[in-house]
């Protein structure tokens, strides 16, 4: 039997896609702890500190709560559910799960990563757990508005919601300075900023609160996989980012003049780079910034959601 | 490095990994000299946590003064009252250890005998040379009149008493003479 | 019902004021005894002490500030109780005493009226075994649930060093009052929360996130310091182990301390140590204020700010090393004077580090009150009125934010502050905003107190020839802590050695408080609004051990994690 060469491609770029992000999520939090330490003027920890932690962590063993195996099982869930996550950024030139997976479907996926969460947090019977996970529901829910605005924006725009799709329509010259896609590029970033979970938004994990909300009760090797699904979760949004708004511009300008074989290379490299100062940069956000109270969230997100909107409706006006 | 008024964006140090000197008026861990130490006792009377205690071994013949760091507040009132400048507080500060015998120091004293039964007496050799000197100035009877109930023991001292004055002081004269 | 600060007292003579006092309570006084030249006890029977104590309440800037409770059985066969109050404007302390025989140790309860009583009463119920007819609340304060009913330690004939018997057996649990009678769910705040450096419960009674009830348990690393210094110190040891009562504050209450011997000694400390005691009290509140800042920060999940003010709160650490041989503790005080001189080098290096400190403080300063999330987060929040504040008898940054005019440095001058220039900064608000905003701009003027005072330190020695203390006498040592008013209730005994020693921290003062401030917010807000007290356990539980708790149904660390590994196991993970 002959396996079309597409397939194998495919299922080697989604390889390199999951081990990229299970290697640079913790990479990218030890660029974050750097930053921080530097704007604290820190000397500040190593940048493998972040390996070290789950190293450590796993070599606790299981550290379990609960018998109760949804509470058990969810961490497995949420890690695999993270990794899925990690292969779907559609990298120009480097086609592979995200293929076949729309937007739609990676914001689904994002949900289910939380709501699980969420579950596990709630059959914990820890009042910090609980408030937590309620939390997070909370915020989830009241930025749903924010995100479906964004998904319309994004697919009026490019007509497309299938992700590699989205990616390689940019690649063709569109108008990228036009208001409507500035707004675009904007809306993402904050969705990355704010799903992502960063200070001010942080709040369901909230340590001086509610002591890390949902992952509260966790210890050793499932505290490692929640934590390291949580940065991948983090990097995942960021990437999505970097590849619908930066990519596509540099990319298109080197792709034609270069040897095919190259590209996919290259276009790997760019990404990395932008991922780290991007990364970098949300990290400096994130050290300027107190939290959030759990109440103003909901009246600060219906406020937030007039940007997409905006975005939504010049764009429907063609500007 | 030491700490300075940092003018540098960076204002942590490497610390356990690279040496901090603390600066020079810290108060570190109390050291008693043992060749200055006469064991009067005194910076056992003043450490307000007990830190510094006295033991004496009449069987041994010794005095031992025990200072143990687990209990210091590094207050420095033993330094300030040791009348020899015995005690000096250094300017350690990392005694973090496993034993906790590494944060004892003792210095043992040989006790002073008795000139005239030869037993053990209470106060050491050193007390003794050190009051010895310390009334060379006073007045010769009233110096020998010291003198006869330094060197005694406590049995041997109220046996003398007992005596008429004269007397004593120069048996007891005759006897260290002897 | 008591009238708080009805009667105007302001711009009343301390003399003039003594004697309108003497008119009020004039049939109810038995004895009357000038203790020190602002400690003024009045004898009464026990029958009419609680109104005697609201009578004076009635005048403007009033406190009930400690109720102390004595074994005098030894003396005169009796038990007493003094009830403190401080006329903040008159520079005066009242002692208010009343002798309790030992079979029936009945006294009437102020808690109801004026909280500031609530843990004083019952502080004096488990200490001495006093009942106060009319108090409420049956919990014990102080002493562990396990304690027996009738072992009172403070009484005399209890020694310092008596283990109580073996306390595994029988262990109670804590029962908390209100859990049966509310339809809430509880959340419970402590003993142990991230936010809590020092162990403290608070259950919070819970409808969604809006808290509608509080209960505290505190006093889990009560110790007895007091004991140890009444058992077996001598007067010049007692400073060091006050300055243990907290890592924070604790040279305020060597002064506190030492004052109050000082005061009952008539001894006058020499100026220049007057000076430097000013220095080094200054330069505590401003590590205090720095370290409270950077919490407060860390709080509402704002590290550079916490990191930020730490480094500053570094260098002031650094120069009280370089002025007294180390970061805390400094070991400065004796009864009569100080220690350790400040001298020439080290005059200029303070100026360095003051000069330096001061423009790193204002660039924080900027950043934190440019904030928008911080103002928005603290503003409204927390409220204490003013009616509460003065029932509860809060002191310090507390009431400052809660429009009351006190502080100790300026109402009943100790040290130099007589002649030293500097303001008082007072907001009305009350929320945690205008809490903040007293401790930040507390800062600046501890920085201006500081330079006044090495630029005018008077030469001279730094210690007083301190003769006999007189036996049996009694004195208040008083120090604006960081926190607030700091008392040290002193009485001397023989051999050189306190009978009686009673610490009230500032805290002390304003914990309870707590409770009515987290009435009404949100479980969000349960953290900042108890750190907005600045609460410094060590200090109000006068502890300075830690024992672990490990037995059958306390699981230790080690136990914990080996049973989820169990669990771990039979899931097959
Ligand atoms: S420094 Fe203080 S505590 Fe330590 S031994 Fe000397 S007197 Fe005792
Ligand atoms: S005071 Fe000095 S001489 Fe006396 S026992 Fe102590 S260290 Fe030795």
């Amino acid at each position: 039997m002959v396996i079309p060469m597409q397939i194998l491609t495919t299922i080697g770029y989604t390889f390199a896609y999951a081990v990229t992000g299970l290697l640079i999520a913790p990479l990218l939090d030890g660029f974050r702890r750097v930053v921080k330490a530097r704007i604290q003027r820190r000397l500040g920890p190593s940048i493998l500190q972040t390996f070290y932690d789950i190293r450590k962590l796993i070599k606790l063993g299981a550290l379990a709560v609960s018998d109760n195996s949804l509470v058990i099982g969810v961490p497995y869930m949420v890690f695999s559910l993270s990794i899925l996550v990690t292969t779907l950024i559609p990298i120009p030139y480097l086609p592979g799960l995200n293929q076949y997976f729309g937007a739609i479907s990676l914001v689904y996926t994002l949900m289910l990563i939380t709501a699980l969460t969420c579950l596990a947090g709630l059959m914990i019977p820890n009042p910090y757990s609980n408030a937590g996970s309620i939390r997070e529901l909370l915020i989830v829910s009241s930025f749903e508005l924010f995100t479906a605005f964004t998904i319309a924006e994004l697919s009026t725009k490019l007509r497309t919601l299938n992700l590699y799709g989205l990616a390689t329509s940019l690649l063709s010259p569109v108008r990228y300075l036009k208001p409507s896609t500035i707004i675009l590029a904007i809306s993402l970033y904050l969705l990355a900023y704010i799903e992502g979970g960063w200070t001010p938004f942080d709040i369901p994990e909230a340590e001086t609160e509610v002591m890390g909300g949902p992952l509260l009760e966790y210890g050793g090797k499932l505290y490692a996989l929640m934590y390291w699904s949580n940065l991948m979760k983090k990097y995942a949004l960021v990437g999505l980012c970097i590849t619908l708004t930066i990519m596509p511009p540099i990319v298109s300008a080197y792709s034609s003049r270069l040897p095919l074989v190259a590209v996919p290379a290259l276009s790997y490299v760019t990404y990395i780079v932008f991922t780290i100062i991007m990364f970098s940069l949300f990290s400096a956000i994130e050290a300027l910034n107190p939290r959030y109270r759990i109440d103003q969230i909901p009246r600060a997100f219906l406020a937030l959601s007039v940007i997409p909107l905006t975005g939504l409706v010049l764009g429907w006006c063609g500007w | 490095m030491s700490y300075e008024i940092p003018h540098r964006w960076i204002v942590t140090f490497r610390y356990p990994l690279e040496p901090l000197p603390p600066p020079k008026e810290l108060r570190g861990r109390p050291i008693i000299d043992p060749n200055l130490c006469i064991g009067c006792g005194a910076c056992v009377r003043a450490c307000p946590p007990n830190a510094i205690t006295e033991e004496i071994d009449i069987s041994k013949g010794i005095k031992v003064v025990k200072i143990f760091y687990g209990r210091c507040i590094f207050c420095g009132r033993c330094w300030e009252v040791c009348p020899e400048g015995a005690i000096r507080l250094s300017n350690e500060f990392e005694l973090a250890t496993p034993n906790k015998d590494d944060l004892i120091q003792y210095v043992v004293l040989p006790l002073h005998k008795c000139v005239n039964c030869g037993k053990p007496t209470e106060f050491t050799e050193r007390q003794v040379v050190r009051v010895l000197t310390m009334i060379q100035e006073l007045p010769i009877e009233r110096r020998e009149e010291l003198r006869s109930k330094i060197l005694l023991c406590r049995e041997c001292k109220a046996s003398f008493l007992s005596k008429p004055m004269e007397l004593r002081g120069s048996e007891v004269y005759e006897k260290v003479k002897a | 019902m008591v009238n708080f600060w009805v009667r105007r007292s302001e711009g009343i003579e301390r003399e003039e004021l003594l004697r309108l006092i003497d008119q009020d309570i004039a049939g109810l006084v038995k004895e009357k005894r000038v203790a020190t030249k602002n400690f003024v006890v009045y004898v009464v029977d026990r029958d009419k002490v609680v109104d005697v104590v609201k009578k004076l309440l009635e005048y403007e800037y009033t406190r009930l500030s400690v109720i102390a409770g004595n074994d005098e059985r030894f003396f005169r066969r009796d038990f007493s109780l003094t009830y403190i109050i401080a006329f903040d404007k008159q520079d005066l302390y009242i002692g208010i005493r009343t002798y309790v025989p030992p079979h029936d140790l009945k006294v009437k309860s102020l808690a109801k009226e004026v909280r500031a009583a609530w843990w004083h009463e019952r502080e004096n119920r488990d200490l001495y075994g006093f009942e106060f007819e009319g108090l409420d609340d049956p919990r014990k304060l102080v002493l562990p649930e396990y304690w027996p009913e009738n072992v009172h330690p403070w009484r005399k004939d209890y020694p310092y060093n008596k283990p109580v018997a073996d306390w595994r057996e029988g262990q109670v649990d804590y029962k908390p009052i209100k859990e049966d009678k509310i339809d809430a769910d509880v959340v419970a705040f402590g003993p142990y929360h991230l936010v809590n450096d020092e162990p403290i419960h608070w259950r919070l009674y819970v409808k969604g996130e809006v808290i509608v009830d509080v209960e505290h348990r505190g006093f889990h690393n009560w110790r007895g310091i007091e004991k140890i210094a009444e058992g077996r110190l001598t007067y010049n040891q007692i400073p060091f182990i006050a300055e243990r009562i907290c890592g924070i504050c604790g040279y305020t209450h060597a002064c506190a301390y030492c004052q109050a011997v000082e005061s009952i000694g008539r001894i006058d400390i020499p100026d220049r140590a007057k000076y430097i005691r000013t220095v080094m009290l200054e330069i505590e509140r401003i590590e205090s204020h720095l370290l409270w800042i950077g919490i407060a920060c860390h709080i509402l999940g704002f590290d550079t700010g916490f990191m930020h003010s730490w480094k500053i709160r570094e260098h002031i650490m650094h120069l009280a090393e370089v002025l007294t041989g180390n970061r805390k503790t400094y070991g400065m005080n004796l009864v009569g004077g100080v220690r350790r001189d400040i001298l020439g080098d080290r005059l200029r290096k303070a100026f360095d580090y003051l000069r330096f400190m001061r423009a790193e403080y204002r660039e924080l300063y900027n950043m934190l009150i440019s904030n928008t999330i911080i103002a928005k987060r603290t503003r409204d929040v927390g409220i204490l009125p003013r009616d509460k504040a003065i029932s509860y008898g809060v002191v310090g940054p507390v009431a400052r934010a809660a429009g009351l005019r006190i502080d100790v440095r300026k109402d009943h001058p100790y040290a130099a502050y007589k002649e030293l220039d500097f303001r008082v900064p007072v907001y009305s608000e009350s929320d945690v905003l205008a809490r903040t905003l007293v401790r930040l701009d507390e800062v600046f003027e501890s920085f201006d107190i500081i330079e006044q005072a090495l630029d005018r330190l008077p030469r001279g020695p730094i210690l007083a020839d301190v003769g006999e203390i007189p036996p049996n006498s009694e004195g208040v040592g008083y120090v604006e802590a960081p926190r607030g008013e700091d008392v040290h209730y002193v009485r001397t005994g023989l051999y050189n050695k306190v009978q009686r020693w009673r610490v009230r921290a500032p805290s002390y003062a304003n914990v309870p408080s707590v409770k009515e401030m987290l009435i009404g917010y949100r479980i969000a807000d349960a953290p900042i609004i108890y750190a907005s007290v600045d609460p410094c356990l060590a200090c109000t539980e006068r502890c300075i051990v830690v024992k672990a708790v490990d037995n059958g149904r306390t699981y230790s660390w080690n136990q914990l994690v080996e049973l989820s590994r169990k669990i771990s196991r039979r899931m097959g993970l």
